[in-house]
């Protein structure tokens, strides 16, 4: 069968032991299950910090849990002594894993540390009722980790962990995904710390500290603000600052999109622009038409994705 | 010919989309990639998943804008033969995205041509309703060869799997339309054709008599075998039978669906592995996790937390065994990541090669890393 890569051969696009090393590829002669192994790793990772944390949560103060908590205590001391021992020194730049496995059993150590703070809270009450001083903790362990062990998804376990402490949270409700937000606390809070998160991103590249970093912080940045800003304006009502700051969020974020040439900004900061000003057509038909001419609405949806649509079509090449 | 693009289209297509395959794995350096690049340019335009999302939810919102603007303009008039103008406003639809979007813009899976041409089939759909008076095993027919063709023009594996799904309601509609114990067959009928698909696909992808739908093919496949799996799935039969025919968790042939359940994808296993083949693999290995779960209905499993944790452990300790075991190729299967193992390749022929001239091998080629047995050691 005639395939694209015998053409490069015979175009002398690739060498012959090119060809060769990509045919080995391809009939199956020589055959990765590195992604495989990797999901499993992630899978027993995932479980086994799920099932202590039951452990810790089901059996405090019974007879055996010292026994439990002993047991958690070894697997945490056993994961640090043995990504302490492999790892290589600290670096401002990106670093390697010395293993395929490495990064995974950080991450059991970064979980089953929050596991164990956990326990020391129930247990011995260390910050009293305070029981947001206990994420701040995991907060500060975690990015010490991230940063010590060059690991991005424990970063990204930091950042909840503040937004934790802030007292902001996600609801998992997949048919009314909001962030939970009782009052002006926590939209002020959930805009403040987006703010937070870019400007740390963006001076730690300048300053080239982990700049492989700044994409973590820059995507809770955008989802962080844009959500809070838009959660507000339709909870506090449209004619608010907030909604002039949803706007304004979402040309950061397309101004972004466009300087880093990512998609995902892009398609963040165009989505809650187009909802605010929807809104904004909607109230204006309904409160100052009096919903007489529901025509104008139809038209506006008919004609008001066009212009977003062309500017995308025509900004095209800027994200190949 | 009924693809909507041309063979040089998509040959041209294919030789950009392999070439940054083999740059991504090491295989071709960047000054190689961009010349086969210039060498097969392709007027196709493509864009990433979220500039696709984007256009999609774009595309729709004025389609349906449109399409409600004109209905509430003319409802009035045409209330009472809403059939024929569904079914024009359906064929303009799809008049737009082939004229417009394809012929004059080249647009190949950019989420906008799919929301056009996907609204269209739906007035298509909405339209064999009104003329078969809502006959559902009409509907659904039409649905399941309107998405076939669909998915065959544009090429569009979302329309495959929309077909594939509209096959398995067409079978159900079908059986309980007998009144007879044939619905009972519905799950193994539909576990058979499937499978039957996915071998099929398997065997016209090894030929490679299509390669044009070479993606198509290799997607139908994996739906096909996702969807075998589901089909006899004992929690998804048995909610489905509770769900459809109020069955009140009495399955009949309970033990042969538990069978299934656990056999099957380990049988998917198996043949991914002897095979190599990695879609069966990785479905088998998913199945296999899911069958845990799923057969938890018919058995009592210990499922405390101790158990939960212990498995964790015993996963983390196999996989790493696993990776360590794999990190030297056996047989031509190993743990390294296959741009890791390709640099390797590549490093063992160069340094054979640069050997016969008598040249001392160069370290940074394709700027893999150093070479370390099999691909798997440290410093890559």
């Amino acid at each position: 069968m005639p395939t694209e890569e015998r053409e490069w051969l015979d175009s002398g696009f690739i060498s012959q032991e090119q060809f060769a090393a990509i045919e080995d590829i391809r009939e199956g002669r020589v055959f990765s299950i590195s992604s495989e192994l990797q999901g499993l790793l992630y899978l027993g990772v995932l479980l086994l910090a799920t099932g202590t944390g039951i452990i810790i949560y089901n059996h405090i103060g019974s007879v055996g849990h010292l026994i439990a908590i002993g047991l958690i205590a070894i697997l945490c001391a056993g994961s640090y002594w043995y990504i302490f021992s492999r790892s290589v020194d600290y670096s401002p730049s990106k670093t390697d894993d010395p293993n395929p496995y490495y990064g995974y059993l950080t991450l059991l150590a970064a979980l089953l540390s929050a596991s164990l703070l956990t326990y020391l809270q129930l247990q011995f009450e260390a910050f009293g009722d305070q029981w947001s001083w206990l994420t701040l903790v995991t907060a500060a362990l975690f990015a010490y980790i991230a940063y010590r062990f060059d690991h991005i998804g424990v970063l990204g376990l930091a950042i909840t962990s503040l937004a934790s402490f802030l007292g902001l949270r996600i609801e998992p409700d997949l048919f009314n995904p909001s962030i939970t937000l009782d009052g002006l606390y926590y939209y002020n809070t959930g805009i403040v710390l987006a703010i937070a998160l870019a400007v740390i991103g963006l001076w730690l590249k300048s300053k080239e500290i982990k700049d492989h970093f700044t994409p973590v912080y820059m995507q809770f940045a955008a989802l962080l603000g844009l959500l809070s800003a838009m959660s507000a304006t339709f909870d506090l009502g449209l004619v608010s600052w907030y909604s002039v700051a949803a706007i304004v969020l979402s040309a950061c974020s397309v101004y972004y999109a466009l300087r880093v040439k990512s998609t995902w900004y892009m398609l963040y900061g165009v989505s809650v622009a187009y909802i605010i000003v929807s809104a904004w057509v909607i109230h204006f038909c309904w409160e100052v038409l009096d919903g007489d001419n529901i025509i104008l609405l139809f038209i506006y949806f008919t004609a008001s994705p066009i212009v977003p649509l062309l500017l995308i079509l025509k900004s095209r090449r800027r994200f190949k | 010919m009924i693809s909507a693009y041309t063979i040089e289209q998509i040959s041209a297509l294919r030789h950009q989309l392999k070439a940054r395959k083999w740059l991504k794995a090491g295989l071709v350096n960047q000054d190689k990639h961009d010349l086969i690049v210039e060498a097969y340019p392709s007027n196709l335009y493509r864009v990433k998943l979220a500039m696709a999302a984007l256009l999609f939810l774009g595309g729709t919102v004025v389609v349906i804008g449109l399409q409600l603007t004109i209905a509430m303009s003319f409802l009035n008039e045409l209330e009472d033969l809403l059939g024929f103008p569904t079914l024009i406003m359906g064929l303009l639809v799809l008049v737009f995205a082939e004229w417009l979007l394809i012929r004059e813009q080249c647009h190949h899976r950019t989420g906008m041509l799919q929301a056009v041409y996907l609204h269209g089939l739906q007035l298509l759909i909405a339209s064999s309703a009104y003329f078969f008076d809502d006959n559902e095993i009409i509907v659904v027919l039409t649905a399941f060869i309107l998405s076939l063709l669909a998915s065959l023009r544009y090429m569009d594996r979302f329309a495959l799997a929309s077909a594939l799904v509209c096959f398995g309601v067409f079978v159900f509609q079908l059986f309980d339309s007998f009144d007879g114990m044939m619905v009972y067959f519905v799950p193994i009928f539909l576990a058979i054709c499937y499978g039957a698909a996915a071998f099929w696909l398997d065997r016209l992808s090894k030929s490679g008599e299509h390669w044009m739908y070479g993606d198509l093919i290799n997607a139908g496949k994996l739906f096909s075998l996702i969807l075998m799996y589901i089909s006899v799935n004992v929690l998804v039969v048995s909610s489905g039978g509770n769900l459809l025919m109020n069955l009140d968790g009495q399955l009949p042939f309970a033990w042969l669906f538990i069978a299934l359940t656990i056999l099957l994808p380990l049988t998917m296993f198996y043949f991914g592995w002897k095979n190599r083949d990695r879609i069966l693999l990785n479905i088998g290995g998913i199945g296999a996790v899911l069958s845990v779960p799923s057969i938890k209905l018919y058995f009592e499993m210990p499922t405390n937390e101790f158990v939960i944790a212990f498995v964790g452990v015993l996963l983390i300790v196999t996989a790493i065994l696993l990776i360590r075991y794999f990190s030297a190729a056996r047989n031509g299967i190993s743990s390294a990541k296959e741009q890791r193992q390709s640099s390797s390749i590549l490093k063992i022929l160069e340094a054979a090669q640069a050997f016969q001239q008598g040249e001392k091998p160069t370290t940074d080629t394709f700027g893999g890393g150093e070479f370390g047995g099999g691909g798997a050691e440290g410093k890559f």
